[in-house]
């Protein structure tokens, strides 16, 4: 079967194929969801966001030039998406200003918010706790390089900083990672 | 080379050139101290897999795709109340201009005067009037009025 590449997709959605399109969801839908739940620790939130996401990229889908790869574009997007989230999240905290104990932490933007069902001895969850503790800019480099597989560059125009101080940034969140995944006992002597 | 953690981190991560990655390996070969930095950081970037990629939701797409169809209805509805909105507008225009022109044209004409009177004088006999036109020594006459009212001009004689 031959295989359509993510450019000839993108072709056929500028041509108004919601077809093809879906083909283009289908394809970057795991990475979209898990990008936002790996920020946010909200399955629901991260199901809105991805929605808002593709809903985004298929308005501007014109704008994709092809200087990048596709999923680093949506990447992209998803990262201005996420930001915009966590400023509306901190306007409304600020203006609510409701009583933390009545309010979950915030999720994400440098919060600690762990999903209630997961236990302490699931290592999934205290690796995802461990990025929870991290700075905002340091767990999205994690995030980008670890689990998106970007280079240094990609996540560099992603995040709009020097290459160098996406090194740095992963360089200091591995360092403060090993700290908090041996507090919890997580850190892997088998590889 | 010198003990640059941050370089690496780059050559656990992949990112050097191939000329890096072999200077770097030729000083790993040497520095036990950069060598166990190394083994560390790999042990971290290990324990980040335990938290695997999940599966998502049903329903993403098909939320997507029915928000589309929808705003895609919208617009469509919209575009239903004026269907053909500039060729109606032009027609419309067009239907305005038409309709001035027939009542213009229907409208009595107001009558232009065909000259300026100059002065009205007695005729030659005596139970005429002559309408004249033109200033003094270049007068023409341009109407007999005779005394039972039956005109018989224009007449384009020229006198003084």
């Amino acid at each position: 079967m031959n295989y359509i590449s993510d450019s000839e997709l993108v072709a056929g959605c500028r041509d108004g194929d919601t077809t093809a399109f879906s083909l283009l969801m289908e394809r970057h839908e795991k990475q979209v969801f898990n990008y936002f739940h790996r920020l946010t620790l909200d399955e629901e939130l991260a199901m809105e966001l991805s929605q808002e996401l593709f809903v985004r990229v298929y308005r501007g889908i014109g704008k994709f030039k092809g200087n990048s790869r596709f999923a680093t574009w949506i990447i992209s997007i998803a990262h201005n998406l996420y930001c915009e989230w966590c400023r509306r999240q901190r306007r409304q905290v600020s203006l609510d200003a409701v009583p933390e104990e009545l309010h979950p932490p915030e999720a994400g933007c440098g919060g600690r918010m762990v999903e209630e069902d997961v236990t302490r001895a699931d290592s999934s969850a205290m690796v995802s706790r461990a990025l929870q503790s991290l700075d905002e800019e340091e767990r999205q480099v994690v995030v980008l390089r670890h689990y998106h597989h970007l280079s240094g560059r990609q996540i560099a125009m992603v995040l709009g900083c020097r290459e160098g101080t996406v090194w740095s940034r992963l360089h200091y969140a591995l360092l403060k990672l090993k700290g908090l995944l041996h507090a919890e006992g997580v850190t892997d002597e088998s590889r | 080379m010198n003990h640059d953690e941050r370089r690496l981190v780059r050559y656990l991560s992949g990112d050097l050139g191939e000329a890096e990655r072999i200077r770097v390996e030729r000083h790993l070969d040497r520095c036990e101290r950069c060598r166990m930095k190394l083994a560390v950081l790999r042990k971290v970037e290990n324990s980040l897999d335990r938290w695997p990629d999940r599966t998502p939701p049903a329903g993403i797409r098909q939320g997507v795709l029915a928000r589309l169809t929808a705003e895609r209805e919208c617009s469509v509805r919209r575009q239903g109340m004026f269907p053909y909105g500039a060729w109606v507008l032009g027609a419309g225009a067009a239907a305005a201009a038409l309709l001035l022109m027939g009542v213009r044209a229907l409208q009595p004409s107001t009558p232009t005067p065909a000259a300026v009177v100059g002065s009205v004088r007695a005729g030659g006999a005596q139970d005429t009037v002559a309408v004249l036109r033109g200033a003094e020594g270049r007068m023409t006459v341009v109407w007999l009025v005779q005394k039972d009212d039956r005109s018989t001009g224009p007449d384009q004689r020229s006198g003084t």
